[in-house]
């Protein structure tokens, strides 16, 4: 039968077994791939599994307002009577879309000057590359996201083009880590003397061994995006109103505690729940690549 | 007379994320007073498993499955705490086969020689003031024919060289008096024309200070010239044991015939030939004798069961063989 | 290297970086639209009025020129001219700042300290409870946002149970000592209100607390991993081998080459603090320079956000350049590497 075949030699070719040992053994990490993939789910599919949808979007609903969490809004709802669960749900939607359209725009360009300044090292391309990236490494993060996004007029785009611009060179640095202690192996130089060009060294030989720390860096990211697009939203500067953002949910509610804490902490658990998945996943992922020890 | 230490079918495991190694596999393996054992076997065959266990310095994930060690009437791996530690203090003392690993590369070399003379108790009566520390580190140094022994004393071990590092660690271990010293490949990891200088200078040592010595090794020249009883281990248990002379001049066991077949000739034709196959996986060990698939002379009772090391003539040459034991 | 050419090297380096970033930001800050001069004299005044705004803060300048000049006045202590509050720039962040420094200082000793402690129980009793306690707290502790935290330690701990304060810095009816270094807690320690003292430092516990918890067991866990990483290796079973009491070798011999990896992020960690307390600090309302940098921020005052970002960039350069003192210090590899191997 041929897809059991295709499906042995990606086992083999990719030591899938071992790796799948390696990430199970800890229950903490399938706990964590168990968290992903639910929010990846509910994100996906957050019109047809929530109870309001409309209340994700201009709504009002007066009547209702206030309400603590009952049998019909299972979260309560807001100020304007929307459901909490279903904007929370909603914002499962912003939150991860965001850390895709982030990660998608940062990983390759930060992975590829890792890559060659790590490969050039010593060189005035190394130097170039790591002192840009410096600059942006100068500041703490959110200090730095919340400059670029103050200075951009508050949306979610720009708060992702926010976070993007400050994040890339984080991966620069660990990929030019990872490279240039590669860069030295016998095996680069072995390439390098039979006539390898230096892009095929890079891509075929250096990056297939970075991919641990990269990969394991990537699922944590997603937690680490997640965390600072809320912080932007809640200070005002992400997505606004209507847009059932987490963050946003999170500073609006604030308006209202402690009496109607609902309108707050829901949404402010549901964002710890999703990055502790992606922490926890991301450990895993971790454990996957650790040499074991002897 | 009773024997100084004697290992008696010592078993150990390690859990692993594949399943347990079961790498020690009955040893059986015993030091006279003033005796001097060398130990030969290939690379993973458990010596240094065998000497971590003596002085209980195991992995965490090693798990002692059974037999027992005797020293000096202890029962060493039932020894509790402080007893033991005085025993590490008093009694046995190892050289590692990596020097660099074996120093804490954040410390200077007076913190822990310091320590180690320190902890011995009062020297003589004295009380240890930092001077009479010094004073007795820098002995051990001068004894192992370190040259400036003050600025080893204050460097870091990263910035001495590999034979000089080793020579602390020499230092280290005997700065106290001690009965019994292992030295797990102690010259291995250095470079050739240190080895032999290092080599001699434990030779010394041990004679001055009557020490009894374990010597384990993959070069078989050193042990022939330096041991009076040599074991042969394989697989995790010990399959030979006769004095050297007789060792070399009259292997027993076909895996020691074939070790000793394997060391190439200057003189004479031909290439050396190996001995056919690979060492045991330790997860799932062969049963009965653990080197019954790669032997020629293979019976059916070696799949079965496993020899035990017995006299095998009247010179106290001993084979775990079943060509050699009487059933 | 010497250590003091070790932190030459690194000053420099991270000068560096600090210009590239004021370029940056700069930069961003102009390329937007709309006439700054028009939004600092403010839609009423005359075209007149504009204009002579529009020369004297030199936006009709081409933009690199202004930066000269802009670098030039920051050179002479003067950051520039808030377009919102409409003073010195340089007295805002005197104002507000200070008051931030001390909260974050507080974290940080909260932080050091319980690191610290749990890490080494951790690291002492590894997989049996108390690691596994640290190690779940601190996924926890990690993944729980500084601002979600900070509104849960209100909820819980001035609300449900009255046990702190909810918000601000003072209490009611009692004021402010007079400036001297613009941290109450010192200026009332120096004006001898111990009163004050204590209500600011009662004030200050939860904030600091929620700031510092992440990191806190984050760093416990990295201290429990590498007392782990450590334990089996040669140089620990040499010392154990030696007879060495097993008290010493674990706390002399195992924690300082465990500790290393661990300063390096906590020093991070510290400097990432002062992000972490502009959140916690509207949460709580505590007076620090989140009040200072919001009004920035809503009311699109460039020059002051420029500014702003700017003297964080150098605080953050200063703790890392005093974190990498440290870790020199306690890895002599790092600092003598030079020559031997």
């Amino acid at each position: 039968m041929r897809i059991p075949e295709i499906m042995r030699k990606i086992f083999i070719r990719y030591d899938v077994k071992r790796k799948w040992y390696r990430f199970s053994r800890s229950s903490l990490s399938k706990v964590g791939l168990v968290i992903a993939l639910v929010s990846v789910f509910l994100a996906l599919a957050a019109p047809y599994v929530t109870p309001y949808p409309k209340h994700a979007g201009l709504i009002t609903n007066f009547k209702d307002k206030f309400e603590p969490p009952n049998l019909s809004y299972l979260f309560g709802t807001d100020e304007l009577g929307r459901d909490v669960l279903t904007r929370t749900i909603f914002g499962f939607q912003y939150s991860l879309m965001m850390a895709a359209v982030v990660l998608a725009l940062v990983v390759p360009p930060g992975v590829i000057s890792g890559l060659v300044a790590g490969y050039y090292r010593g060189t005035w391309i190394d130097t170039v590359i790591m002192r840009v990236s410096d600059v942006f490494i100068a500041v703490p993060p959110l200090v730095l996201a919340l400059s670029i996004a103050a200075v951009l007029t508050p949306s979610v785009f720009n708060a992702m083009m926010a976070v993007s611009l400050m994040w890339w060179p984080w991966y620069t640095r660990l990929t030019y880590n990872a490279a240039s202690g590669l860069r030295n192996e016998y095996y680069v130089q072995a390439s390098e003397v039979m006539g390898v060009s230096p892009l095929r060294i890079i891509f075929g030989e250096i990056l297939p061994n970075c991919l641990g720390p990269i990969l394991t860096k990537i699922t944590l990211d997603v937690g680490w995006v997640i965390l600072l697009g809320s912080a932007l939203s809640y200070v005002g500067l992400g997505a606004q109103p209507p847009t059932p953002d987490l963050g946003t949910m999170v500073a609006n509610g604030g308006n209202y505690m402690p009496d109607a804490w609902w309108i707050s902490i829901f949404p402010a658990v549901a964002i710890s729940i999703i990055i502790l998945g992606f922490n926890l996943l991301g450990d895993g992922i971790r454990d996957i690549f650790v040499e074991e020890a002897r | 007379m009773d024997a100084l230490l004697d290992v008696k079918d010592l078993s150990v495991g390690f859990k692993t994320y594949m399943g347990k190694l079961k790498v020690l596999n009955g040893v059986d393996f015993s030091v006279n007073e003033g005796e001097k054992v060398g130990i030969i076997g290939e690379s993973g065959c458990g010596k240094t498993t065998t000497m971590k266990s003596i002085l209980r310095i195991l992995a965490t994930n090693a798990v002692v499955e059974g037999g027992e060690i005797r020293f000096r009437g202890y029962q060493m791996l039932s020894l509790d705490k402080k007893k033991l530690n005085e025993v590490r203090r008093k009694n046995l003392t190892m050289i590692f086969q990596d020097p660099t690993s074996a120093l804490n590369p954040v410390f200077k070399v007076s913190s822990i020689l310091g320590d180690v003379i320190k902890s011995s108790g009062n020297i003589e009566g004295e009380k240890a003031t930092k001077q009479l520390v010094r004073e007795k580190s820098l002995d051990a140094l001068k004894e192992v024919s370190l040259p400036d022994p003050e600025r080893v004393l204050d460097s870091y071990p990263f910035q001495l060289s590999g034979g000089m590092r080793q020579r602390v660690c020499i230092a280290m271990s005997l700065a106290t008096a001690k009965d019994l010293l292992i030295a797990d490949e102690p010259t291995t990891n250095l470079d050739v024309t240190i080895q032999d200088q290092v080599l001699r200078l434990m030779k010394d040592l041990v004679s001055k200070k009557n020490l009894s010595i374990i010597l384990i090794s993959h070069a078989l020249g050193t042990i022939r010239n330096t041991v009076d009883t040599v074991y042969v281990m394989y697989g995790g248990c010990m399959i030979e044991a006769a004095a050297t002379g007789k060792l070399f001049s009259n292997p027993m066991h076909p895996y020691t015939q074939g070790l000793l077949k394997s060391v190439p000739k200057l003189t004479g034709a031909g290439f050396s030939e190996g001995i056919q196959g690979r060492i045991p996986d330790y997860i799932d060990p062969p049963t009965g004798c653990r080197f019954h698939p790669r032997c020629e002379y293979a019976l059916e009772i070696c799949r079965k069961e496993k020899p035990r090391l017995l006299k095998a003539d009247a010179d106290n040459h001993r084979v775990a063989c079943w060509l050699h034991n009487k059933r | 290297m010497r250590l003091s050419i070790y932190i030459l090297k690194r000053t420099a380096y991270i000068v560096f970086s600090l210009i590239g970033l004021s370029i940056l930001v700069f930069a961003l800050a102009r390329v937007l639209p709309g006439d700054p001069a028009r939004m600092v004299a403010g839609p009423r005044a005359s075209e007149a009025v504009v204009e002579q705004i529009r020369k004297q803060l030199r936006f009709d300048r081409p933009l690199y020129e202004q930066y000269f000049y802009w670098l030039n006045d920051l050179l002479h202590g003067d950051l520039g001219y808030s377009l919102v509050t409409r003073r010195s720039i340089t007295a805002d962040v005197l104002e507000y700042l200070p008051t931030s420094l001390e909260l974050i200082f507080l974290a940080a000793v909260f932080e050091v300290a319980g690191a610290f402690v749990l890490g080494v129980i951790a690291g002492r009793y590894s997989y049996k409870w108390p690691d596994n306690i640290v190690r779940v707290f601190s996924y926890v502790g990690i993944s729980i946002p500084v601002f979600v935290l900070a509104i849960l330690f209100q909820l819980l701990f001035t609300w449900n149970v009255k046990l702190f304060p909810t918000s601000g810095m003072l209490s009611q009816g009692l004021e402010r000592p007079s400036v001297v270094t613009g941290m109450v807690t010192l200026d009332s320690l120096i004006a001898g209100r111990i009163d004050v003292f204590g209500n600011v430092l009662w004030h200050m516990v939860l904030p600091a607390m929620a700031l510092c918890l992440g990191g806190m067991l984050q760093d416990a866990r990295i201290i429990r991993s590498g007392m782990v990483e450590n334990k089996d290796k040669d140089y620990i079973s040499m010392a154990t081998s030696q007879g060495l009491p097993e008290r010493q070798v674990m706390f002399k011999y195992l924690l300082k080459p465990s500790l290393i990896p661990a300063v390096t992020v906590m020093g991070l960690d510290i400097a990432a603090l002062m992000a972490n307390a502009f959140l916690v600090e509207m949460v709580f309302n505590w007076p620090g320079f989140s009040k200072l940098g919001i009004t920035l921020m809503l009311n699109k005052d460039l020059n002051g956000i420029v500014a702003l970002v700017l003297v964080l960039g150098v605080i953050y350069a200063v703790a890392n350049i005093v974190v990498d003192i440290i870790v020199a210090y306690l890895d002599p590899r790092i600092r003598l590497m030079e020559r031997g191997e």
